[in-house]
């Protein structure tokens, strides 16, 4: 099984490829001033506007660093009734992908308490690689704020 | 007692006396004039009653008596004699009686009188009434015969009348002697009186006089203590009387006059030592002038000898010029060679500075060069970035395509590879063209600190020429100078000759003057002995500390 792999600090995350539509340089970002926690602005894609949210402030607290290789992830989730949503998603390093077995994965034992986006770690040589479940990185407020802006859309 | 005046005091005990000799007087005074009232009133009023009642007395006597004479009668002529002595009798009576009740005052004295008139009446009755019977019987021829009837009615009147009287003039006289006593009484309280008022006065007046006494020659004691100590030459003691009177101002006085000349002899004694002392400078510094005079005169000699070398080295000076001059003249052609020299290496050094302003413009070119390498080693990088996100999406796809996709997932794997190793080169290639860079800038920055040198050697060059240039200058203008200073010289022999015989007169002068200080010596050590005499006279008074 395939997973992209990108940076929050120093540690690196994987997300599985299957949920990624497509992987873009961070270029035409239109800001949203006054936007829920997280989420930093619109990228148009194939015409259509699609939200974004920074993966480092959400969990660090801070934007990611203006790099080329700070790019943005266009995935699919599946909303409540059933129909798949795009959500942008910008973080550090997405340079590289990864095959790995997901059997190799295991829980780390302190799931309560921790983001709930946290998936299982597994090994990668000397370093410790998390999984990042997509349809788990939006809070309820945003996702209530993304289902307005839908149905205003719709 | 001590701020009373010496004044005063005598003042007061002149009055405190005056007083109790005025106010024993005053009493003595008021004793006389008792004595005299007492006095005036046995002359005035008991000495007239005493005397009237006595002769009352005496008259009622004569009148018993005439009347037994007239019966003792035969002739009618004695009888009628005696009848007109009895008559008289009874008129001088009568007057007497008159005269007395006039003077009578106390109550006694009336009722006394008032017994004596009654029976007086009585008597003269009895009496008319014998005279009567004995006319009668005269007148009818008869013998008469009176005793009977004198025995029995007259006689007992008289007796008690007799009595009557008597118990007045009595009266009278313890009257009187009462009087008496109380006047010698009064004189003798006034005997005491004025005794004890004249031993007070004696004991107050002694009493005062010695206060005055000590408080007069108390102080006059101290202060002829005083003068006497002054006149010793005893300067230190002062006067403390703790008194206000005329002493106490005698004796502020007597201080200030002590303090006056306290200060007057101590300025003296400080001058006289100041006197001691500038003499004892004079002298010495009368020595050294002489000693110096001596010395002046030593000088002068040897100042003559050496003006007379200073002549001789002159003239020698003044050959020595003329080499030196000659000198000069070698010397500044030596330096128009080096002026000469100094022109071709100013113009060496303007070749290098132009070599350096060409190094400096290809280092420019150079530097303009890695910019561009710089270029387009960021235009590489892009390209590597685009490649390997191209191959990010190429191996998502592939993935998605499964089975089909695995040939081109290995492709997209493999183009991601090169692109890394790509963005290392560039990476790698960066660094070299920014180490250039700085090398360059480094070399530019190292030639135009070599240009400044140059410029300031060249501008040093061009000093040094100028430096040169006056040196000429000045060695060529020496020369003449050289001469005037030979002129100088001969000059300066000349005058050395004339020092010295000048020299000779000072000398003389210099020997004058250690005559006349020797002189002045003389009348220091004069005024050293007066000023000696003047500080032992000065040195017996004692100052205070």
């Amino acid at each position: 099984m395939l997973f992209l792999s990108f940076s929050m600090g120093t540690d690196r995350y994987l997300i599985d490829v299957h949920q990624i539509e497509e992987v873009l340089p961070r270029i035409g970002v239109k800001v949203l001033p006054g936007a829920p926690a997280g989420v930093v602005g619109l990228v148009s894609y194939d015409g259509i506007p699609v939200p974004l949210i920074d993966v480092t402030l959400l969990a660090l607290g801070r934007p990611s660093e203006a790099r080329l290789s700070t790019r943005i992830m266009i995935t699919r989730y599946p909303s409540e009734n059933g129909e798949q949503r795009l959500l942008g998603l910008i973080a550090e390093r997405v340079t590289d992908t990864l095959e790995r077995d997901p059997a190799d994965f295991t829980p780390f034992g302190l799931e309560p308490g921790s983001p709930p986006y946290l998936g299982p770690v597994a090994s990668d040589g000397p370093e410790i690689i998390q999984w990042v479940k997509v349809e788990t990185l939006l809070s309820e407020e945003i996702r209530s704020a993304l289902l307005r802006q839908a149905h205003m859309g719709g | 007692m001590k701020s009373l005046t010496i004044r005063h005091r005598i003042l007061v005990s002149f009055a405190v006396v005056l007083v109790v000799m005025s106010v024993i007087a005053v009493i003595a005074y008021a004793w006389f004039l008792q004595t005299q009232q007492e006095a005036t009133e046995v002359e005035k009023g008991i000495l007239p009653d005493v005397y009237h009642s006595t002769e009352i007395m005496m008259g009622q006597m004569t009148a018993h008596s005439l009347l037994q004479e007239y019966a003792l009668q035969d002739s009618p002529s004695d009888r009628r004699a005696l009848e007109s002595m009895i008559a008289t009798n009874r008129d001088r009576v009568q007057r007497q009686m008159d005269d007395y009740e006039a003077t009578i005052f106390s109550d006694i004295d009336k009722q006394n009188y008032a017994v004596v008139k009654e029976l007086a009446n009585q008597f003269r009755l009895a009496e008319t009434a014998v005279l009567d019977t004995s006319r009668t019987a005269l007148s009818k021829g008869e013998t008469p015969n009176e005793g009977p009837a004198i025995k029995n009615t007259v006689e007992p009147i008289f007796l008690k009348l007799q009595s009557a009287l008597q118990a007045m003039v009595e009266d009278h006289r313890g009257e009187a002697t009462s009087a008496t006593q109380r006047i010698s009484s009064i004189v003798k309280t006034a005997e005491v009186g004025l005794s004890v008022g004249l031993l007070i006065a004696l004991g107050l007046a002694l009493l005062l006089g010695y206060q005055l006494f000590r408080a007069i020659t108390g102080p006059l004691t101290r202060l002829v203590d005083a003068v006497q100590l002054m006149r010793q030459g005893d300067f230190s003691e002062r006067l403390e009387l703790r008194r206000r009177d005329e002493f106490s101002v005698l004796a502020d006085g007597f201080n200030a006059m002590a303090d006056d000349l306290t200060t007057l002899i101590g300025q003296v004694q400080r001058s006289s030592i100041q006197v001691g002392t500038s003499i004892t400078e004079i002298a010495a510094t009368s020595k050294q002038q002489q000693a110096t005079a001596t010395e002046i005169a030593a000088t002068t000699t040897e100042i003559r000898a050496t003006a007379k070398e200073i002549s001789a080295t002159s003239n020698e000076l003044a050959r020595t010029m003329n080499d030196v001059s000659t000198v000069a003249d070698q010397t500044a052609a030596v330096a128009g060679g080096g002026q000469a020299g100094l022109t071709r290496m100013e113009e060496t050094m303007h070749q290098v500075m132009e070599a350096a302003g060409a190094i400096n413009s290809k280092l420019a070119i150079l530097s303009e060069k890695a910019g561009s390498i710089n270029q387009v080693v960021t235009t590489i990088t892009k390209v590597a970035d685009q490649t390997n996100l191209l191959s990010l999406n190429a191996s998502i796809e592939a993935e998605k395509a499964g089975q089909y996709g695995r040939g081109f997932a290995v492709v997209a794997t493999e183009i991601r590879r090169l692109a890394d190793q790509t963005a290392v080169s560039t990476y790698d290639i960066e660094q070299m063209v920014k180490d250039i860079q700085s090398a360059v800038a480094a070399g530019v920055m190292g030639m135009d600190k070599f240009s400044e040198q140059v410029r300031r050697g060249m501008q040093e060059i061009q000093q040094v020429g100028g430096q040169l240039f006056e040196i000429i200058q000045q060695v060529q203008g020496l020369v003449p100078r050289f001469e005037v200073a030979n002129e100088g010289m001969q000059a300066q022999a000349t005058g050395a000759g004339q020092i010295s015989d000048t020299l000779t007169q000072l000398s003389e002068a210099a020997q004058q003057t250690v005559e006349s200080l020797q002189q002045s010596t003389l009348a220091i050590d004069e005024l050293n002995q007066v000023s000696s005499g003047l500080r032992s006279s000065i040195a017996r008074f004692k100052l205070r500390a």
